[in-house]
């Protein structure tokens, strides 16, 4: 029976906190017994955001290693990278928007499936956010308007 | 020990639906792939098919007649006429007329003006190309060579190629939204956004460029193009009364004269002695309302007709968390204000499809007071001004917007007018994260 490939991704870092402008870096590698079936790999760091709203991505550092192009890239062996990181948007855990900050690996098979792995890091320190009491004067809170 | 990498895998699979919001599912991305693959799928062989038809039927026989068939003369030899023919919605009209060649050594009668068999709905257009032949006379003709007994009068019939556009529109589309459903397909999402961003002309790393310093904010300078009296910037305001009075003076202003019109034509009736008292009875609570809307807005007119415009000025923009910044109050008018309140607001807001329908959901996550004053006076030669000191809370989040997500500040002004109506107006401000170095961003300290 032969296992499962598994993503591993690894952040050389103290902390899965960094400032704005540090430089991210990490590595990852792919535990597979077949590295032959892997079309390509795609890096991404990027941001997504969550919460009652429609889910918005935005990347801020993407990579493709093809091994379609004749130069085979052996997946198993650990694999870099480094990019430094923006001023915005940061890391923000809101009522009903929250900001996600992750490096994502997608690895594609040559069946033409594909699958990925995820390693969250949280950018700058921005507190999480809570709800104001309404107030008499301002009835914009909670407020929900059908277009 | 725990291994410094994480070991996770996770599959792509077809999801059926997307978030529960409240009872309701929201649609799968991947079922409404499937659904405009069958889509574009379906365009693709409606146009492919009536490309086949229109081709065999029409282009390709008038594509003889301009390129093989052979110019002679010929001789109308009957009286040209007219035929109709009468359909279910309208009548089409056919000039019928008969002419005499020769072609090969043989003698043919030719009875086709053009080989579509062309019909008018129009028919002067018939009457027209019928009165362009006379009895007797000579006009050229064309003949097919493989079979002469074919010929027609006008060659030059320029409808089969107009009607290739049809399936060309439909072919367009089916090709357009297949090869876009299929790159969606094999595309990751991270890949599109990446795409999206070159095709944007944001380029990743691209340092010179302002919407890569600071991304997922608002524009600045939008909010900070306004140079202030005082300070450096005067703050822009989100919404104006002024428009809200103007909107319902215009839906006032129409349906009066809808009325009106309808009154005019009631009135005249009855002064002709044809009274339409259904008409007239019909129309007056459409009157009343009428009445009612120029009332209100006579009100609403008066009520503001004292307020003047706001003004807030601050010396510096976009502002940053954790620091101090000058801030100007100005209020103009001719009023005495009960209370008058100024606010610092955070607000989020995001934006979901529920069903057919977008909502927006807000929510406050910060509000703090930044000046308050009781029985004010604002008279028309000496506005209201006040000096104060804003103070962006250090922990406060950054301004940020995507498609269906923002984080928005403001200051917030709510007064309440001594007998008259109050009023509430928002300024956008621009919050950037703090600490950013090589920022050309910061506006000029005042």
């Amino acid at each position: 029976m032969t296992k499962e490939s598994a993503i591993c991704i690894r952040l050389i870092s103290d902390s899965d906190h960094f400032d704005l402008g540090d430089t991210l870096s990490g590595e990852f590698f792919v535990d597979t017994e077949d590295p032959g079936s892997i079309r390509a790999v795609e890096i991404s760091v990027l941001w997504y955001t969550e919460g009652k709203g429609e889910e918005d991505l935005d990347v801020h550092f993407f990579k493709r290693i093809g091994n379609d192009n004749g130069d085979f890239v052996d997946m198993r062996q650990s694999q870099g990278f480094s990019t430094a990181l923006p001023t915005s948007p940061l890391s923000y855990d809101g009522v009903i928007v929250k900001i996600h900050w992750c490096v994502r690996i997608r690895v594609f098979l040559k069946g033409g499936r594909d699958f990925s792995s995820e390693r969250s890091f949280w950018l700058g320190r921005v507190p999480r956010g809570q709800a104001v009491e309404a107030q008499q004067d301002c009835s914009a809170d909670d407020a929900e308007q059908q277009h | 020990m725990r291994s410094p990498f994480s070991l996770h895998r996770r599959r792509a699979r077809l999801r059926f639906h997307r978030k529960k919001r409240g009872t309701r599912l929201s649609g799968s991305r991947s079922l409404a792939s499937v659904g405009e693959l069958f889509l574009f799928t379906a365009c693709l062989t409606v146009g492919a098919v009536a490309m086949g038809l229109i081709v065999y039927w029409f282009v390709l026989p008038q594509w003889r007649v301009n390129r093989h068939f052979v110019r002679t003369n010929c001789q109308v030899i009957r009286h040209p006429g007219m035929k109709k023919t009468t359909g279910k919605d309208a009548s089409l009209w056919q000039p019928t007329i008969t002419y005499r060649y020769r072609a090969n050594g043989s003698t043919y009668i030719g009875r086709n003006y053009d080989l579509l068999d062309s019909r008018y709905p129009s028919r002067n257009k018939a009457e027209a190309i019928k009165d362009s032949f006379k009895l007797g006379q000579q006009y050229p003709c064309w003949y097919d060579p493989l079979d002469p007994g074919t010929s027609v009068l006008f060659s030059g019939n320029p409808l089969a190629y107009w009607l290739l556009l049809i399936p060309v529109a439909f072919l367009a589309i089916g090709f357009g939204g297949l090869g876009y459903t299929l790159w969606q397909f094999t595309t990751s999402r991270e890949r599109r956004a990446a795409l999206a961003q070159q095709a944007a002309g944001r380029e990743l790393f691209d340092e010179d460029q302002d919407e890569t310093k600071l991304p997922a904010i608002p524009r600045i300078e939008g909010v900070s193009g306004s140079p202030g009296t005082t300070l450096a910037y005067r703050l822009p305001i989100a919404a104006r009364m002024g428009w809200q009075l103007f909107a319902i003076a215009i839906g006032t202003a129409c349906w009066n004269a809808v009325v009106a019109l309808f009154v005019f034509l009631g009135i005249r009736r009855v002064l002709a002695g044809e009274a339409d008292w259904i008409l007239l009875v019909a129309l007056l609570p459409f009157l009343i309302a009428g009445i009612w809307l120029i009332v209100h807005l006579t009100r609403l007119f008066w009520k503001m007709s004292g307020i003047g415009p706001t003004r807030i000025e601050i010396c510096s923009h976009p502002v940053r968390p954790g620091e101090t910044y000058k801030l100007l109050f100005v209020q103009t008018g001719n009023m005495l204000l009960d209370s008058l309140n100024v606010k610092l607001e955070c607000e989020e807001e995001s934006v979901f499809q529920q069903g057919t329908n977008s909502i927006t959901a807000s929510r406050v996550v910060c509000r703090q007071d930044v000046f308050e004053g009781v029985n004010i006076s604002v008279d028309a030669g000496q506005p209201f001004e006040h000096h104060h000191t804003l103070m962006i809370p250090a922990s406060a989040m950054h301004s940020f917007i995507s498609p269906h997500n923002r984080i928005s500040w403001r200051l917030s002004v709510t007064a309440r007018v001594n007998k008259r109506a109050g009023y509430h107006r928002d300024f956008p401000l621009i919050v950037i994260p703090g600490k950013i170095e090589s920022d050309t961003h910061s506006g000029a300290s005042a």
